[in-house]
Protein backbone atom coordinates (compact mmCIF):
# COMPACT_ATOMS: atom_id res chain seq x y z
CA UNK A 1 0.00 0.00 0.00
CA UNK A 2 1.38 3.28 -0.94
CA UNK A 3 1.97 5.68 1.59
CA UNK A 4 -0.47 8.89 0.28
CA UNK A 5 -3.36 6.25 0.40
CA UNK A 6 -6.35 8.72 1.98
CA UNK A 7 -9.07 6.23 3.33
CA UNK A 8 -11.41 9.21 3.33
CA UNK A 9 -11.07 10.67 0.18
CA UNK A 10 -11.61 7.17 -1.58
CA UNK A 11 -14.27 6.75 0.77
CA UNK A 12 -16.25 9.83 -0.62
CA UNK A 13 -15.23 9.04 -4.26
CA UNK A 14 -16.51 5.60 -4.00
CA UNK A 15 -19.90 6.69 -1.84
CA UNK A 16 -20.44 9.05 -4.28
CA UNK A 17 -23.54 8.64 -6.67
CA UNK A 18 -23.14 5.51 -9.21
CA UNK A 19 -23.89 7.05 -12.67
CA UNK A 20 -24.39 3.29 -13.71
CA UNK A 21 -27.58 2.58 -11.51
CA UNK A 22 -30.74 4.58 -12.10
CA UNK A 23 -31.88 5.92 -8.90
CA UNK A 24 -35.79 4.36 -8.96
CA UNK A 25 -37.88 3.11 -6.34
CA UNK A 26 -38.87 0.22 -7.81
CA UNK A 27 -42.20 -0.15 -5.80
CA UNK A 28 -43.17 3.28 -7.26
CA UNK A 29 -42.21 2.32 -11.10
CA UNK A 30 -44.07 -1.34 -10.25
CA UNK A 31 -46.94 0.60 -9.54
CA UNK A 32 -46.94 2.53 -11.96
CA UNK A 33 -46.38 0.21 -14.74
CA UNK A 34 -48.98 -2.05 -13.64
CA UNK A 35 -51.75 1.02 -13.91
CA UNK A 36 -50.56 1.66 -16.97
CA UNK A 37 -50.74 -2.22 -17.49
CA UNK A 38 -54.72 -2.66 -16.38
CA UNK A 39 -55.51 0.78 -18.13
CA UNK A 40 -54.73 -1.21 -21.63
CA UNK A 41 -55.83 -4.53 -20.77
CA UNK A 42 -59.30 -2.89 -19.62
CA UNK A 43 -59.39 -0.88 -23.05
CA UNK A 44 -58.90 -4.26 -24.86
CA UNK A 45 -61.35 -6.33 -23.19
CA UNK A 46 -64.32 -3.42 -23.20
CA UNK A 47 -63.35 -3.74 -27.02
CA UNK A 48 -63.86 -7.08 -27.65
CA UNK A 49 -66.94 -6.94 -25.18
CA UNK A 50 -68.63 -4.46 -27.17
CA UNK A 51 -67.87 -6.39 -29.90
CA UNK A 52 -68.77 -9.47 -29.19
CA UNK A 53 -72.49 -7.85 -27.94
CA UNK A 54 -72.71 -6.52 -31.21
CA UNK A 55 -71.96 -9.98 -33.37
CA UNK A 56 -74.48 -11.53 -30.92
CA UNK A 57 -77.03 -9.16 -31.68
CA UNK A 58 -77.00 -9.21 -35.17
CA UNK A 59 -77.37 -13.62 -35.05
CA UNK A 60 -80.47 -14.77 -36.25
CA UNK A 61 -82.91 -16.14 -33.97
CA UNK A 62 -82.22 -19.89 -35.37
CA UNK A 63 -78.37 -19.24 -35.28
CA UNK A 64 -78.38 -18.48 -31.73
CA UNK A 65 -80.45 -21.25 -30.96
CA UNK A 66 -77.72 -23.59 -32.26
CA UNK A 67 -75.12 -21.90 -30.83
CA UNK A 68 -77.14 -22.68 -27.38
CA UNK A 69 -77.19 -25.58 -28.41
CA UNK A 70 -73.91 -26.10 -28.98
CA UNK A 71 -72.49 -24.97 -25.88
CA UNK A 72 -74.92 -26.91 -24.08
CA UNK A 73 -74.15 -30.35 -25.78
CA UNK A 74 -70.16 -30.38 -24.18
CA UNK A 75 -71.32 -30.03 -20.80
CA UNK A 76 -74.46 -32.59 -20.99
CA UNK A 77 -74.81 -35.03 -18.05
CA UNK A 78 -76.80 -37.55 -18.03
CA UNK A 79 -79.73 -37.16 -16.22
CA UNK A 80 -81.13 -40.29 -13.67
CA UNK A 81 -84.76 -42.07 -13.93
CA UNK A 82 -87.26 -40.43 -11.01
CA UNK A 83 -90.64 -41.59 -10.81
CA UNK A 84 -94.07 -40.49 -12.10
CA UNK A 85 -94.74 -38.72 -9.23
CA UNK A 86 -91.85 -36.71 -9.28
CA UNK A 87 -92.02 -35.85 -13.01
CA UNK A 88 -95.51 -34.85 -12.41
CA UNK A 89 -94.45 -32.97 -9.73
CA UNK A 90 -91.84 -30.96 -11.71
CA UNK A 91 -93.92 -30.41 -14.51
CA UNK A 92 -96.56 -29.09 -12.44
CA UNK A 93 -94.37 -26.53 -11.35
CA UNK A 94 -92.92 -25.63 -14.42
CA UNK A 95 -96.40 -24.99 -15.88
CA UNK A 96 -97.03 -22.48 -12.66
CA UNK A 97 -93.57 -20.39 -13.40
CA UNK A 98 -94.48 -20.21 -17.19
CA UNK A 99 -98.55 -19.44 -16.30
CA UNK A 100 -97.02 -16.48 -14.17
CA UNK A 101 -94.64 -15.23 -16.56
CA UNK A 102 -95.72 -15.04 -20.17
CA UNK A 103 -93.07 -13.23 -21.24
CA UNK A 104 -90.52 -15.91 -20.57
CA UNK A 105 -88.39 -16.79 -24.35
CA UNK A 106 -90.27 -19.24 -26.28
CA UNK A 107 -87.40 -20.38 -27.34
CA UNK A 108 -86.37 -22.34 -24.38
CA UNK A 109 -87.24 -26.31 -24.80
CA UNK A 110 -87.39 -26.23 -20.86
CA UNK A 111 -86.58 -29.55 -19.93
CA UNK A 112 -86.21 -30.42 -16.24
CA UNK A 113 -83.78 -33.20 -15.19
CA UNK A 114 -82.33 -34.63 -12.06
CA UNK A 115 -78.79 -35.27 -12.41
CA UNK A 116 -76.62 -37.74 -10.01
CA UNK A 117 -73.92 -35.60 -8.25
CA UNK A 118 -73.06 -35.23 -4.48
CA UNK A 119 -73.44 -31.42 -4.01
CA UNK A 120 -76.60 -29.36 -3.36
CA UNK A 121 -76.84 -27.41 -6.93
CA UNK A 122 -78.89 -26.78 -9.97
CA UNK A 123 -77.83 -25.50 -13.20
CA UNK A 124 -79.43 -23.98 -15.78
CA UNK A 125 -77.53 -24.65 -19.40
CA UNK A 126 -77.33 -22.29 -22.80
CA UNK A 127 -80.75 -24.03 -24.44
CA UNK A 128 -83.02 -23.14 -21.51
CA UNK A 129 -82.38 -26.80 -19.87
CA UNK A 130 -82.27 -27.25 -16.23
CA UNK A 131 -80.65 -29.85 -14.08
CA UNK A 132 -80.86 -30.81 -10.35
CA UNK A 133 -78.73 -32.35 -8.54
CA UNK A 134 -80.19 -35.73 -6.79
CA UNK A 135 -79.50 -34.33 -3.31
CA UNK A 136 -80.81 -30.96 -3.58
CA UNK A 137 -83.88 -32.49 -4.92
CA UNK A 138 -84.79 -34.94 -2.06
CA UNK A 139 -84.27 -31.69 -0.14
CA UNK A 140 -87.09 -29.81 -1.84
CA UNK A 141 -90.07 -31.22 0.30
CA UNK A 142 -92.35 -28.56 -1.18
CA UNK A 143 -93.63 -27.43 -4.12
CA UNK A 144 -92.96 -23.95 -2.92
CA UNK A 145 -89.34 -24.86 -2.59
CA UNK A 146 -89.06 -26.54 -5.90
CA UNK A 147 -90.56 -23.96 -7.37
CA UNK A 148 -88.21 -21.03 -5.89
CA UNK A 149 -85.14 -23.34 -7.13
CA UNK A 150 -86.49 -23.58 -11.26
CA UNK A 151 -87.79 -20.21 -11.15
CA UNK A 152 -84.09 -18.84 -9.74
CA UNK A 153 -82.26 -21.43 -13.02
CA UNK A 154 -85.34 -19.87 -15.19
CA UNK A 155 -84.32 -16.37 -14.27
CA UNK A 156 -80.60 -16.94 -15.82
CA UNK A 157 -82.47 -17.83 -19.21
CA UNK A 158 -84.48 -14.82 -19.32
CA UNK A 159 -81.92 -12.69 -18.70
CA UNK A 160 -79.87 -14.22 -21.24
CA UNK A 161 -77.04 -14.27 -18.62
CA UNK A 162 -75.56 -17.83 -20.35
CA UNK A 163 -74.81 -15.34 -23.47
CA UNK A 164 -73.24 -12.61 -20.75
CA UNK A 165 -71.24 -15.14 -19.56
CA UNK A 166 -69.72 -16.23 -23.25
CA UNK A 167 -68.90 -12.93 -24.35
CA UNK A 168 -66.99 -12.59 -20.93
CA UNK A 169 -65.49 -15.42 -21.32
CA UNK A 170 -64.73 -14.69 -25.15
CA UNK A 171 -62.97 -11.22 -23.60
CA UNK A 172 -60.91 -12.64 -21.05
CA UNK A 173 -59.44 -15.47 -23.67
CA UNK A 174 -59.09 -13.21 -26.37
CA UNK A 175 -57.70 -10.34 -24.31
CA UNK A 176 -54.97 -13.13 -22.48
CA UNK A 177 -53.85 -14.26 -25.52
CA UNK A 178 -53.62 -11.14 -27.24
CA UNK A 179 -51.53 -10.29 -24.11
CA UNK A 180 -49.13 -13.62 -24.39
CA UNK A 181 -48.17 -12.81 -27.52
CA UNK A 182 -46.50 -9.79 -27.29
CA UNK A 183 -45.07 -10.82 -23.52
CA UNK A 184 -43.76 -14.00 -22.73
CA UNK A 185 -43.77 -13.77 -19.03
CA UNK A 186 -45.87 -16.12 -18.11
CA UNK A 187 -46.23 -14.70 -14.34
CA UNK A 188 -47.30 -11.15 -15.78
CA UNK A 189 -50.21 -13.77 -17.35
CA UNK A 190 -51.11 -15.47 -14.38
CA UNK A 191 -51.59 -11.83 -12.62
CA UNK A 192 -53.50 -11.02 -15.88
CA UNK A 193 -55.92 -13.96 -16.09
CA UNK A 194 -56.12 -14.28 -11.80
CA UNK A 195 -57.87 -10.50 -12.27
CA UNK A 196 -60.46 -11.68 -14.88
CA UNK A 197 -61.42 -14.56 -13.12
CA UNK A 198 -62.02 -12.12 -10.20
CA UNK A 199 -63.60 -9.61 -12.19
CA UNK A 200 -66.08 -12.84 -13.53
CA UNK A 201 -66.43 -14.03 -10.25
CA UNK A 202 -68.08 -10.66 -9.49
CA UNK A 203 -69.97 -10.37 -12.54
CA UNK A 204 -71.60 -13.91 -11.35
CA UNK A 205 -72.66 -13.24 -8.39
CA UNK A 206 -74.33 -10.28 -10.17
CA UNK A 207 -76.08 -12.98 -12.09
CA UNK A 208 -77.42 -14.86 -9.17
CA UNK A 209 -78.56 -11.80 -7.55
CA UNK A 210 -81.00 -10.71 -10.29
CA UNK A 211 -82.09 -14.60 -10.91
CA UNK A 212 -82.78 -14.29 -7.24
CA UNK A 213 -85.04 -11.38 -7.95
CA UNK A 214 -86.79 -13.10 -11.05
CA UNK A 215 -87.77 -16.08 -8.76
CA UNK A 216 -88.98 -14.11 -6.22
CA UNK A 217 -91.07 -12.18 -8.02
CA UNK A 218 -92.56 -15.66 -9.87
CA UNK A 219 -92.89 -16.52 -6.21
CA UNK A 220 -94.96 -13.94 -4.98
CA UNK A 221 -96.81 -14.14 -8.31
CA UNK A 222 -97.85 -17.84 -7.39
CA UNK A 223 -98.08 -17.88 -3.47
CA UNK A 224 -98.30 -14.33 -2.40
CA UNK A 225 -94.96 -14.74 -0.64
CA UNK A 226 -91.43 -16.09 -1.00
CA UNK A 227 -91.02 -17.37 2.19
CA UNK A 228 -89.91 -20.61 0.70
CA UNK A 229 -86.90 -19.05 -0.89
CA UNK A 230 -85.57 -18.34 2.62
CA UNK A 231 -86.22 -21.96 3.54
CA UNK A 232 -83.97 -23.43 0.90
CA UNK A 233 -81.52 -21.12 1.50
CA UNK A 234 -81.73 -22.32 4.98
CA UNK A 235 -80.77 -25.79 3.88
CA UNK A 236 -78.52 -24.38 1.69
CA UNK A 237 -76.41 -22.86 4.56
CA UNK A 238 -76.39 -25.84 6.74
CA UNK A 239 -74.32 -28.17 3.81
CA UNK A 240 -71.91 -25.14 2.89
CA UNK A 241 -70.36 -24.38 5.98
CA UNK A 242 -67.63 -22.39 4.49
CA UNK A 243 -67.87 -19.98 2.42
CA UNK A 244 -65.45 -16.60 1.11
CA UNK A 245 -67.81 -14.17 -0.94
CA UNK A 246 -64.58 -12.34 -2.28
CA UNK A 247 -63.80 -16.07 -4.38
CA UNK A 248 -67.04 -17.55 -4.76
CA UNK A 249 -69.49 -17.71 -7.99
CA UNK A 250 -72.60 -17.03 -5.78
CA UNK A 251 -73.60 -14.25 -3.36
CA UNK A 252 -73.38 -14.48 0.74
CA UNK A 253 -76.32 -16.78 1.52
CA UNK A 254 -77.32 -14.38 4.59
CA UNK A 255 -77.05 -11.37 1.95
CA UNK A 256 -79.43 -13.65 -0.15
CA UNK A 257 -81.99 -14.24 2.58
CA UNK A 258 -82.10 -11.06 3.41
CA UNK A 259 -82.85 -9.79 -0.25
CA UNK A 260 -85.71 -12.00 -0.08
CA UNK A 261 -86.99 -10.97 3.40
CA UNK A 262 -87.04 -7.52 1.45
CA UNK A 263 -88.78 -8.67 -1.59
CA UNK A 264 -91.35 -11.06 -0.16
CA UNK A 265 -94.36 -9.68 0.18
CA UNK B 1 -54.78 -18.82 -5.75
CA UNK B 2 -52.09 -18.52 -8.32
CA UNK B 3 -52.20 -14.59 -8.37
CA UNK B 4 -51.92 -15.40 -4.36
CA UNK B 5 -48.46 -17.07 -4.82
CA UNK B 6 -47.12 -14.73 -7.59
CA UNK B 7 -47.82 -11.49 -5.16
CA UNK B 8 -46.32 -13.42 -1.82
CA UNK B 9 -43.48 -14.30 -3.84
CA UNK B 10 -43.07 -10.85 -5.30
CA UNK B 11 -42.88 -9.66 -1.68
CA UNK B 12 -40.67 -12.28 -0.33
CA UNK B 13 -38.40 -12.13 -3.25
CA UNK B 14 -38.35 -8.15 -2.78
CA UNK B 15 -37.62 -8.07 0.61
CA UNK B 16 -34.60 -10.58 0.02
CA UNK B 17 -33.63 -9.01 -2.61
CA UNK B 18 -33.05 -5.66 -1.42
CA UNK B 19 -31.08 -6.83 1.09
CA UNK B 20 -28.23 -9.12 -0.56
CA UNK B 21 -27.99 -6.10 -2.91
CA UNK B 22 -27.44 -3.44 0.07
CA UNK B 23 -24.78 -6.14 1.55
CA UNK B 24 -23.08 -7.03 -1.73
CA UNK B 25 -22.90 -3.48 -2.70
CA UNK B 26 -21.12 -2.64 1.18
CA UNK B 27 -18.94 -5.62 0.89
CA UNK B 28 -17.90 -4.38 -2.64
CA UNK B 29 -17.22 -0.60 -1.43
CA UNK B 30 -15.09 -2.12 1.30
CA UNK B 31 -12.96 -4.17 -0.78
CA UNK B 32 -12.64 -0.92 -3.24
CA UNK B 33 -11.65 1.00 -0.41
CA UNK B 34 -9.09 -1.08 0.26
CA UNK B 35 -7.45 -1.90 -3.29
CA UNK B 36 -8.34 2.41 -4.40
CA UNK B 37 -4.90 2.42 -4.84
CA UNK B 38 -3.39 0.04 -6.20
CA UNK B 39 -3.35 -2.14 -8.24
CA UNK B 40 -4.60 0.21 -10.67
CA UNK B 41 -6.81 -0.71 -13.62
CA UNK B 42 -6.30 0.88 -17.15
CA UNK B 43 -8.22 -0.26 -20.48
CA UNK B 44 -4.73 0.97 -22.37
CA UNK B 45 -1.98 -1.58 -23.81
CA UNK B 46 1.24 0.57 -22.66
CA UNK B 47 1.00 2.59 -19.84
CA UNK B 48 3.20 5.65 -21.07
CA UNK B 49 6.01 6.85 -19.31
CA UNK B 50 6.32 3.20 -17.22
CA UNK B 51 9.43 2.17 -15.45
CA UNK B 52 10.68 -1.23 -16.58
CA UNK B 53 8.16 -3.96 -16.06
CA UNK B 54 9.74 -7.16 -14.75
CA UNK B 55 6.87 -9.31 -14.37
CA UNK B 56 3.80 -9.86 -16.95
CA UNK B 57 0.68 -12.09 -15.82
CA UNK B 58 -2.70 -13.27 -17.06
CA UNK B 59 -5.54 -12.13 -14.45
CA UNK B 60 -8.91 -13.70 -15.69
CA UNK B 61 -11.60 -13.87 -13.49
CA UNK B 62 -15.34 -14.34 -13.74
CA UNK B 63 -18.71 -13.65 -11.81
CA UNK B 64 -22.22 -15.42 -12.62
CA UNK B 65 -24.85 -13.02 -10.88
CA UNK B 66 -28.31 -13.62 -11.26
CA UNK B 67 -31.38 -10.93 -10.43
CA UNK B 68 -33.96 -12.31 -8.18
CA UNK B 69 -38.16 -12.70 -8.81
CA UNK B 70 -39.03 -8.88 -8.12
CA UNK B 71 -36.65 -7.47 -10.20
CA UNK B 72 -37.23 -10.02 -13.22
CA UNK B 73 -41.20 -9.25 -13.03
CA UNK B 74 -40.37 -5.61 -13.32
CA UNK B 75 -38.63 -5.82 -16.54
CA UNK B 76 -40.70 -8.42 -18.01
CA UNK B 77 -43.15 -5.71 -17.45
CA UNK B 78 -41.06 -2.71 -18.66
CA UNK B 79 -40.16 -4.57 -21.43
CA UNK B 80 -44.03 -4.81 -22.52
CA UNK B 81 -43.84 -1.14 -23.24
CA UNK B 82 -40.02 -0.33 -23.54
CA UNK B 83 -37.79 2.45 -21.99
CA UNK B 84 -34.73 2.17 -19.57
CA UNK B 85 -34.85 -1.04 -17.83
CA UNK B 86 -33.78 -0.07 -14.22
CA UNK B 87 -34.06 -2.97 -12.32
CA UNK B 88 -31.30 -4.66 -14.58
CA UNK B 89 -28.89 -2.26 -13.89
CA UNK B 90 -27.30 -2.81 -11.00
CA UNK B 91 -27.16 -6.25 -11.32
CA UNK B 92 -25.13 -5.15 -14.60
CA UNK B 93 -23.35 -3.13 -11.89
CA UNK B 94 -22.62 -5.12 -9.30
CA UNK B 95 -21.39 -7.81 -11.59
CA UNK B 96 -18.76 -5.40 -13.35
CA UNK B 97 -17.45 -3.99 -9.92
CA UNK B 98 -16.85 -7.76 -8.66
CA UNK B 99 -15.27 -8.92 -11.90
CA UNK B 100 -12.93 -5.96 -11.31
CA UNK B 101 -12.43 -6.34 -8.10
CA UNK B 102 -11.39 -10.18 -8.23
CA UNK B 103 -8.71 -9.35 -11.03
CA UNK B 104 -7.31 -6.99 -8.75
CA UNK B 105 -7.26 -9.11 -6.13
CA UNK B 106 -6.09 -11.73 -8.01
CA UNK B 107 -3.21 -9.28 -9.20
CA UNK B 108 -2.72 -8.43 -5.86
CA UNK B 109 -1.68 -12.15 -4.76
CA UNK B 110 0.76 -11.70 -8.25
CA UNK B 111 2.36 -8.85 -6.29
CA UNK B 112 1.31 -6.49 -9.40
CA UNK B 113 1.52 -3.11 -9.19
CA UNK B 114 -0.96 -2.21 -12.33
CA UNK B 115 -3.43 -4.34 -14.56
CA UNK B 116 -3.44 -3.14 -18.43
CA UNK B 117 -5.17 -3.58 -21.39
CA UNK B 118 -8.53 -5.07 -19.31
CA UNK B 119 -11.56 -6.15 -20.94
CA UNK B 120 -15.18 -6.75 -19.48
CA UNK B 121 -17.12 -9.74 -21.57
CA UNK B 122 -20.50 -10.11 -20.73
CA UNK B 123 -22.23 -13.31 -21.86
CA UNK B 124 -26.38 -14.15 -21.29
CA UNK B 125 -26.62 -17.22 -19.59
CA UNK B 126 -30.05 -17.75 -19.28
CA UNK B 127 -32.04 -15.45 -22.30
CA UNK B 128 -35.28 -13.74 -21.17
CA UNK B 129 -38.12 -15.75 -22.70
CA UNK B 130 -36.73 -19.08 -21.71
CA UNK B 131 -37.59 -20.50 -18.25
CA UNK B 132 -36.10 -19.24 -15.27
CA UNK B 133 -34.42 -15.74 -14.47
CA UNK B 134 -31.62 -13.95 -15.88
CA UNK B 135 -28.41 -14.47 -14.88
CA UNK B 136 -25.13 -13.30 -16.75
CA UNK B 137 -21.72 -14.25 -16.60
CA UNK B 138 -19.50 -11.61 -16.68
CA UNK B 139 -15.62 -11.94 -17.13
CA UNK B 140 -12.61 -9.56 -16.42
CA UNK B 141 -9.17 -10.41 -18.39
CA UNK B 142 -6.38 -8.47 -18.11
CA UNK B 143 -2.31 -8.26 -17.51
CA UNK B 144 -0.97 -8.21 -14.00
CA UNK B 145 2.11 -6.29 -14.41
CA UNK B 146 4.86 -5.45 -12.55
CA UNK B 147 7.46 -2.94 -12.37
CA UNK B 148 11.22 -2.79 -11.57
CA UNK B 149 12.63 -0.15 -9.12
Amino acid sequence: MEDNYDAEAARAIIEAENVNVTEKNPLGELFKILSGLAVTLVCVYTFIFLASGVVLQTLREDKRTNLEEYLTKSHKQIPIEISAKDRKRIERVKNKILTADTDFPKTSKLEINVIKNKDLNAFCYPNGNIDITEPLFKELKTDEELTFIIAHEMGHYKHKDHLMHLRRNISNAATVILFSVFNTNSNINTVASSGFELSELSFSRQDETNADKYAINMMNKIYGNAEAGIRVMEILKEKNKFNIEFLSTHPDLDRRIENIRKMTK
Amino acid sequence: MDLLIVILSLVICFITGNRIEKNHYKNIKEREIKLYKSPCVTFEKNVSNSPKIIQSDLVAESVVIGCDYFKSFLAGLKNLFGGNVSAYESVLDRGRREALLRIREAAVKKHASAVINVKIDTVMLDPIGTKGHPKVCITAYGTAIRYGR
